[in-house]
């Protein structure tokens, strides 16, 4: 070979290799702008939706429509209480709100609606997030003879909304011969039936199907969440908790998990902790501007004791809930003695307590 | 001069070209990309503005509620005092940092007697870029003497960028 052949070879090598070198380089710019768009958009969606969530939370006990972005929003707690929900790659915390939703809503639009939960005085709004792609089946137990179950499930079904994906199943044994319709996820919503929650006889079928089950008592004072074990056979692990009321049911129903719902509910309490305090500090100065007043206004009388005892024991609850069954009988008792108290100052022309 | 040093210098003219276009075109991506970010900070600052005043106006801490049924963009003045006392436990703070992040949010009346002020929550930045200030009409509800009078709220900010 001469030596002109030999240029023109290491010439077109040449060209070979700066070209590869070129192309590599625009390439990973590309791939670089890709990901940073992503992850862009993944930022200023989570940032939208937090803006939407706040929006969301204030308009109570009305039904709202909102666009899930393409990613779909997945919501999660841990064991200790760190609750994101994450669209992307981006996670951002849940904060101040207390949200009750499914691990994922993805395709369709979600559904939020928002409940104002009072003990006796209001405490926060709490958003109730789902989506048609969720089934809930509320099975009741017509034959009851306490009469508890169809009661509760009167009560309860008369605050949901309409536009939810919401079967009704009037006997428990009737679960046996459901079989799975393609949802995303089917929950099962006991409603006081006098037997334990039978899952286990679900169809063969609901055994790859994301499945969970809810039990709640009469009294509205007790719940336990049915997970599914990580097996192929539709089995479930039980985890018992304790409610506060209907809103805190209907947390319980729209509730990812167990530790999503006792989550949600610690900073519920420690929401109800400021506000008693708040209300107790209250008290002190309306009871200071009666005895101000010229004559001394004395049937206005204001026990801050009760709102400083709710206090307390909503402190506890709020890192101890729902282990702390003393604080929470505490609070309903404190409760019900603030109601009386006032009830009793307003046919006196006294400004309430709350 | 050599065809061969000629072809040299044509090819590192070439590359220089090349270069020169790239980097001119580098850094004129990099400053709109600069200009695109400081341009979504802005609009993020005045998101979380806008969040500040709407979650401080729906408080139910401060709502003043009639038998159970809140008013709407009214605050209960005894509540605000009581709010203040409590926001000096660090924890308290803590909980509502959350909430407005860094920012001052007080309340004055405007109308008819001007007498009350209060601070609802004061966490501002020592050191800040940008400060954004909101004024938003409110109720002011007097439980003692039975009364509304005309307040404003003023939610500022802060921000390091």
């Amino acid at each position: 070979m001469n030596k002109k052949a030999v240029d023109v070879q290491f010439n077109w090598i040449f060209v070979l290799i700066a070209g590869a070198v070129i192309l590599a380089f625009f390439f990973s710019v590309v791939q670089k702008q890709r990901a940073l768009s992503e992850e862009k958009l993944a930022i200023a969606l989570s940032s939208q939706m937090d803006a939407i969530f706040t929006g969301a939370i204030e308009r109570q006990s009305t039904i709202q429509t909102l666009v899930t972005p393409q990613p779909g929003i997945a919501f999660a707690c841990s064991d200790v209480c760190e609750c994101t929900y994450r669209i992307g790659s981006k996670s951002t915390e849940f904060r101040d709100k207390i949200l009750f939703a499914p691990a994922l809503i993805k395709d369709q639009d979600a559904l939020a609606w928002a409940v104002e939960w009072e003990r006796p005085f209001r405490i926060a709004n709490f958003l109730l997030l789902t989506n048609p792609t969720i089934k809930y089946y509320l099975i009741y137990d017509k034959d009851d003879p306490t009469t508890q179950s169809p009661q509760l499930f009167a009560r309860l079904s008369k605050g949901l909304p309409k536009e939810l994906n919401i079967e009704t199943l009037q006997y428990p044994d009737r679960i046996s011969g459901l079989t799975p319709q393609g949802y995303a996820e089917t929950r099962f919503i006991f409603l006081s039936t006098p037997q334990k929650p039978t899952l286990e006889s679900l169809n063969s079928g609901f055994a790859k199907e994301d499945v969970s089950g809810l039990w709640i008592d009469a009294d509205g004072q007790q719940a336990i969440f049915y997970e599914k074990r990580d097996s192929g056979k539709p089995s479930f692990d039980s985890y018992p908790t304790a409610l506060a009321g209907d809103a805190t049911a209907y947390g319980a129903m729209f509730a990812a998990d167990h530790d999503m719902y006792n989550c949600m509910m610690r900073r519920a309490f420690r929401q109800m902790d400021i506000i008693a305090r708040i209300s107790a500090e209250r008290a002190k100065l309306l009871q200071q501007a009666m005895d101000a007043q010229n004559p001394p206004r004395a049937e206005c009388a204001y026990d801050a004791q009760h709102l400083t005892g709710v206090a307390g024991d909503a402190a506890k609850l709020a890192t101890a809930f729902p282990d702390d069954k003393e604080a929470l009988g505490a609070i309903a008792a404190a409760q019900a003695e603030l109601k009386r108290e006032n009830d009793n100052l307003f046919p006196q022309s006294c400004p309430v307590i709350y | 001069m050599k065809k061969a040093q000629i072809q040299l210098f044509e090819t590192i003219g070439v590359l220089v070209v090349f270069f020169f276009l790239l980097i001119a075109g580098a850094v004129f991506y990099f400053k709109m990309q600069e200009i695109s970010i400081q341009n979504d900070l802005a609009q993020q600052a005045h998101l979380r503005s806008l969040q500040a005043t709407q979650r401080a106006m729906f408080l139910p801490e401060l709502d003043c509620s009639f038998i159970g049924v809140p008013r709407e963009n009214c605050f209960d003045v005894l509540k605000l005092k009581a709010f203040s006392k409590v926001m000096q436990d660090p924890h308290v703070l803590q909980t509502y940092f959350g909430l407005f992040g860094y920012a001052s949010i007080n309340v004055s009346e405007a109308y008819p007697d001007k007498p009350f002020v209060g601070w609802m929550y004061n966490n501002p930045l020592d050191e800040y870029r940008s400060a954004l200030k909101s004024l938003s009409p409110v109720l002011l509800y007097d439980p003692v003497a039975n009364q509304y009078a005309f307040g404003v709220m003023e939610v500022v900010t802060y921000s390091t960028h």
